[in-house]
This record gives C-alpha cells, structure tokens and sequence, in this order.
C-alpha cells in the first residue's frame, strides 16, 4: 500500500536547473510513465523519490508523510538504475539474490526460497543461463536485466524504474514491456516508470506524465493526451512521424472562422471557433497529427468530404512495417506526413489529394503553445 | 560506377580451443550491391552481417570467393586501394582532435583547400545536428553525439566509391534514431551515393534499403526489396525476423476430401486453393504438417462470427499504441497477436473468436522451413 505525492519539487544543479516546480500524484497500485526525451529531468526526478539524490526545494509526500529528509533505505523503494549498478565481483545470481539477503530482511527467506524467487524472477526476463557469469561477461542488455531482475524480486512500497527496457532489442523490448505491466500488476506495487518511447508509455502506463526541460507539460491517460495534447510539443513526443504543425493566422470569414498558412485557409471545428471568439488569439500553430490524414481518393462519397482537401507531390515514402509514411509538399510548399496501408501502392513524384476533418484539426496559442481548448 | 559484387564468399575463422576446429561466420554469400544502391545486411548477432561488411572493407580475409568493387576483385587490395569510406559502432575518434578535426581528417589527408573542407562540414554537421559542438573533443561526447560524428566523417568524403555502415544509428534514442533513418536515406540519394548498411533492426533496414539481405547463422536467407520481405516472406526464419508485432504461426493439417483439399487444425478447416495444394504436395508428398503464418495486422477479432472457421481465444493483454492497438490472446496455450484499429472494447480475460484472411496466409513446410509459393 503506497501512494505518493510531489509538492512543487524543484531541483537544481549548479547552474542548471533539471526539475522546476513539479507537481503530481500517483496513486496506490498505479503506474506513472514520466515520458520525455533525454535530459527532461525523468531520472532525477525519481532520483529525489528513491532519496539518493537532495530535493532543492519541495515535498516529496508517501503514505501522508514527508520523505524528504528519510534515508534512502529507510523508503522502501526499489530503483532500476540507467547505469546497472551492478556488484562486478558478484555473480549474476548473487547479484539478483543481494536484497533479499540484506540485514534487514536476513532469515526471512530460506536458501530454498531465495532460489526459488532468483529463477523465477531470471526466467521471466531470460536471464535464467546466465546466473553463474559476472557482469563483465554480459552484454548491456543482460546486465539491464539483471538490475530490472534485481529490483522486482524485492516487494517493496514502490518500485522506480528509469528506462528499465531501453537497452534491449526491439522484440524483447515489445514483450517486456507486456509482462512488466503484468508483474506490476499482479504484485500490485505503484510503479513511477521513465521512457522516451511514446509507445512503449502508451502500452505500460495507466496514466502517463509528459515532461519537458523539466516541466509538467500534461499529465492524464494516453487517450486524454492524444486526443487533446496540452502543448504542442506533445505532438513532437507522442507521434512518430511528428505531429504536422505550421504557423498559421486566424482570420474570420463572414460567420465563418479559418486559420490562415501561407495562403491555404483551414475551417476550424465550432468549439475551437467559440474558444478563439472568446480568447481573441490571432497567432497560432496548426497541428495535425499524420494518422488523421487521409487519401481523398480512399473516401467513399470524396463529395461529402466535410474538411480540408489538398493536394501535393509525393517527395518520399519510407516502409515501416505495416505501413507506410508518406512525406507530401504542396503547391504552397506545406510540407505534410502521414502514413498508408503497405498494400497501397505510391511513387516519388506522384500528385495525390488528401484530406483531414476540422474535428482533427489540433490549434495552439503561438507565444505560449498551449492547446487553446485548455487555455 | 560504384558496384559491389560479393561472390560466393566464405569467411571461416578456427576456434581458440580445439586444434581443429572451424567456425563458418559466412558461408557462401553471393549478392551485389548496384551503383547508388542502398543495401542492408541484416540479421540477428551472429548472423555474420558483420563479418561480411569486415571482408567487403578488407579488414578481414576472405577465406573463400571473390569479392568486386566495380568488377575489379579486391581481394588483396588493402582497405586504403579501395575506395571505401565506413563508420562502425565502435566509433574509433581521435580523442586528441576536436570534432571539427576529427571530420576534417580524412578530407584534409586527401589535401581538401580549407574552405571548401568548410563547406563540406557544415552539410554534414547540418543534417547530423553536430554543428554546435565542433569545438569539443570526443571525451566531453555522450554516446550518441560520438556516434553521430564517426558518421559525419564517413559521408564527408565523396571521392569514396561506397560506403560501408555498421550500425551507425543504433545507439541514438527513439526520436533521433526516426529522423537520422530519414535523413541518412534523404543524403544518400541526393549524393547519389552507394551503401552497404549493417542493422540488427528490422524497422532501419525496412525504411531504409533498396535491397536487403537477410542473414541468420552465417547463411543468406532472403534478398528482396523490403516490400517483398514483408509480403513474401522466403522462409519461416524471415517471416519471423520481419514485421513488429512478429506474424502468428499455426499448426495445420493437408486433408483431401472429394478431391477437394482444406487446410485443418482442431480448431477450424477451411478450403484452399487446389494450386497452393499441389505445390505442397509436390514440395513435401508424405508430410501432412505445415505452419500457417498470419500477420497480426491481417486477424481478425470478434465475439460474432460470420466466417465458417474461427480460433476460440482468451485475451491475455490489449496494448494500446495510438491509433491501433495490439492484442495478445491465448488459442490452446499458444500466444497470438492480433492488431485492431482504436481500443477494443473488450477486456482482458473476455473470452473472443479470431479468424484470419484466408488469401493473406503464408505457408509453411515445418521440416524446412520453406515458403509455399
């Protein structure tokens, strides 16, 4: 049972400040994915929780009582570190049984049970051959594993992991991230959890936390986020191509309300015309995000289309798995992403017509790039 | 012209333990890399990707065959007579040169003027987002940027005829890994360069290469375009390896009733194709077992079915990824992915009936690992 709360924590290096004013709640058996990309402030953050690093300013809060001045091994934590940490002179099953052997937990487990927990906790993340070596005969990606191992055979308050999958190759990386969202599940121990990976937070996190140079930027569940990013760096973390976004003006038309870019006009959706009428903001940053983006063409009634059409020349495809991303310019010079089924058939130098809804249309104030819906 | 034509090449090296003892790292290689192409070599570690990269950029023997650079062999020729530029994962920076210097290095061997050395840089720093950093030496580097210039002194020479990669990008985060994919690909075809890319990735060598050559245990197992990788798999080691959530395997059975052949397993049966049948039974007579391959994106997940064969299923985990999501399900304790548009609205444990797209599956012989075709 553990819940945990940041008061307005603030961390500061020298001259350099990670973590400004940051502020958030995880819930009992939650798990909390701090996304963002390197150099957000996500370690040191759970660095602060795990006590090993001084909070500059701020209250860390767990179960109703502040922490900040607790010894790290009095939190009952258990932390994935980047860096391994592992014991050199210690084997790799040493390593995974060390805390189950500290003093404070000594006789509580029997070498049966020690065994027993070691292989079981080594074969979930196939480590199982490698119990006899040392960490110096292993790869990254086993000494990861060893620390993730060395950390989820505690059953602590919370468990912190920083990138704990990141190492690894792709098809490990996909079915770990399955079955540690499983483990944590089923231990039912909060969870705060550090990537750069969007998909990989979208498919651990129950809630998920988007950080920027050390700011909150937005914090809720991925489909909140997705379907309304509070700034429009979101669409530089969440999305893979980017999310499409220009600098656009926002001119009124009759009744009718229009974002300008470079001479193409785009009708924005009712609420978002209500929330610019209100809030009188003039410049703005379109986005769009590729997924939205349609072929005119792949329509069934291509007259009903109620939104944007334009049209480009294909400048690039890349195959991605199942589908393809296609890198579109326009006779404006707008330059468009967005992605097809693989079976579609396109070539470089093709001119094609696309389409997007209003309703897909995602608008920013310019000066401070918040989502106009929430400002 | 540049070429690279790789001929029945062997690359055998002795073990350090018994007198006698060889290691076949590459065994018979032959695939030519055509001017301006993008080639990747791609496999798992091990697979002797690396090692044949190592023989096309003489720094290592070849133990048997030829390898050409524009139809001359190269055989002997010393990596300097090659024309040849690389960048390899170990980044091997001259710690003592700034990052400027470094880059320079091979332009300046080679007695580049200075501005024009300048010029070239300033292209490569660009597209690489190393500019502001030219002024520090590797020690003061994170990994990735000392990646990211070992690259930039590789495509900074364009007197090289081809250039070889290993796993260049391999050890950028997410977001810079997806940009330098486009990038690198952009730079090579406006410089018309010729490419030889070593990845373990799937997804690089995908979004990247005209051509790949897919190696598994020092053997070549497939080279295609990557469309044809994914639509075409040449055995179950490629259908594997290809394609993120990886394609489903089933058991099935070649049954003939009435002279008409169906495709069984305990759970379904279905028609197939009285070509596809005779191409089975000629490839393989007595054996009836094949794998059936599905890809995730081509199941289907129900709770009605309208299909006359389905898999009953229990669904173990649903990951959402954004606009899909991947849901695993147990069939008779085997795992099988399924990738669904949106969330479904389902829950883990809800009990679900899968099916496939009959003309999407590929076939299988279990005893070799062949695709039907």
């Amino acid at each position: 049972m553990a819940d945990i709360e940041l008061r307005k924590v603030v961390k500061k290096y020298v001259d350099l400040v990670a973590v400004k004013d940051l502020s958030f709640r995880v819930e009992d058996k939650e798990l909390l994915v701090l996304l963002g990309s390197p150099g957000a402030g996500k370690s040191s953050t759970l660095k602060m929780i795990a006590g090993v690093e001084e909070v500059t300013s701020g209250e860390i809060v767990m179960n109703r009582q502040v922490i900040n001045r607790f010894d790290p091994s009095e939190r009952d934590i258990a932390m994935v570190f980047e860096t391994y940490a592992l014991y050199p002179h210690l084997s790799v099953f040493e390593n995974i049984a060390f805390p189950l052997r500290s003093p404070k937990r000594a006789r509580q487990f029997s070498e049966d049970e020690v065994r027993k927990k070691v292989r079981e906790t080594a074969e979930f993340l196939e480590i199982d051959m490698l119990l006899e070596r040392k960490p110096k005969e292993l790869s990254g990606g086993q000494r990861q594993r060893v620390s993730l191992a060395r950390c989820l055979i505690r059953t602590p308050q919370l468990y912190l992991l920083d990138e704990p999958i990141a190492h690894l190759d792709a098809k490990l990386r996909h079915r770990l991230r399955r079955e540690i969202k499983k483990w944590q599940q089923s231990k039912g121990i909060t969870t705060i959890y550090t990537t750069t990976d969007y998909l990989e937070a979208f498919s651990v996190g129950d809630r998920i936390l988007i950080l920027h140079r050390g700011i909150l930027l937005q914090i809720g569940k991925w489909e909140e986020i997705y379907n309304k990013p509070a700034n429009s760096i979101i669409g530089t973390i969440i999305s893979d191509p980017h999310m499409n976004s220009f600098d656009g003006e926002v001119v009124a038309v009759g009744d009718r309300m229009t974002v300008r870019v470079k001479d193409v006009s785009f009708e924005v959706s009712p609420e978002i015309k209500s929330r610019l009428e209100k809030t009188k903001i003039k410049d703005v940053i379109l986005g769009i995000f590729p997924s939205k983006i349609q072929l005119v063409n792949d329509h069934e009634h291509p007259d009903s289309l109620a939104g944007t059409i334009f049209e480009g020349t294909v400048e690039f495809v890349e195959l991605r798995g199942s589908r393809k991303i296609v890198f579109l310019k326009t006779a404006h010079s707008l330059a468009f992403t967005f992605q097809l089924p693989l079976e579609k058939s396109i070539r470089v130098g093709e001119k094609i017509s696309c389409f997007f809804g209003k309703e897909d249309i995602q608008l920013f104030d310019k000066p401070s790039k918040r989502n106009i819906l929430l400002m | 012209m540049a070429e690279v034509r790789v001929d029945n090449v062997w690359k055998y090296y002795r073990e350090e333990a018994g007198p006698e003892k060889w290691v076949e790292a590459v065994r018979n290689a032959t695939f030519t890399c055509n001017d301006k192409e993008f080639l990747c070599l791609l496999g798992p570690s091990g697979c002797g990707k690396t090692s044949t990269l190592r023989m096309i950029a003489g720094l290592e023997k070849i133990s048997k065959g030829d390898i050409y650079i524009d139809d001359q062999q190269v055989n002997d020729l010393h990596p300097k007579e090659r024309k040849i530029s690389m960048s390899f994962e170990s980044y091997a920076l001259y710690p003592p040169l700034t990052v400027y210097d470094n880059i320079a290095f091979p332009l300046r061997a080679r007695k580049y003027p200075e501005n024009k050395i300048k010029e070239k840089i300033e292209i490569v720093t660009d597209l690489l987002e190393i500019g502001d950093i030219l002024s520090f030496r590797p020690a003061k580097l994170s990994g990735g940027e000392q990646q990211r210039v070992s690259l930039a002194r590789a495509l900074v020479r364009e007197d090289a005829q081809v250039t070889l990669m290993d796993e260049p990008i391999s050890h950028l985060d997410a977001q810079l890994k997806a940009k330098l994919r486009i990038d690198l690909k952009r730079f090579q075809r406006e410089m018309r360069l010729t490419v030889v890319y070593v990845t373990h990735d799937q997804l690089e060598a995908l979004s990247m290469a005209d051509k790949v050559v897919v190696m598994n245990f020092g053997e070549i197992q497939q080279v295609g375009t990557p469309d044809e990788l994914y639509q075409q798999p040449a055995n179950l080691f490629v259908a594997g390896f290809i394609g993120e959530p990886p394609m489903n395997f089933l058991q099935g059975t070649l049954v003939e009733e009435n002279g008409i052949f169906y495709l069984q397993s305990p759970q379904f049966k279905y028609d197939i194709d009285p070509k596809i049948a005779s191409l089975m039974q000629k490839e393989n007579g007595k054996e009836k077992k094949w794998l059936i391959g599905v890809r995730p994106g081509d199941m289907v997940m129900e709770k009605e079915m309208e299909e006359s064969y389905w898999l009953e299923a229990r669904i173990y985990s649903i990951e959402p990824l954004g606009e899909a999501s991947v849901v695993m399900v147990d069939v008779d304790n085997q795992k099988v992915f399924i990738e669904v548009p949106g969330l479904p609205p389902e829950k883990e444990g809800d009990f679900v009936r899968v099916y496939f797209r009959k003309e999407k599956i590929h076939i299988f012989n279990v005893s070799n690992g062949k695709a039907i075709r």
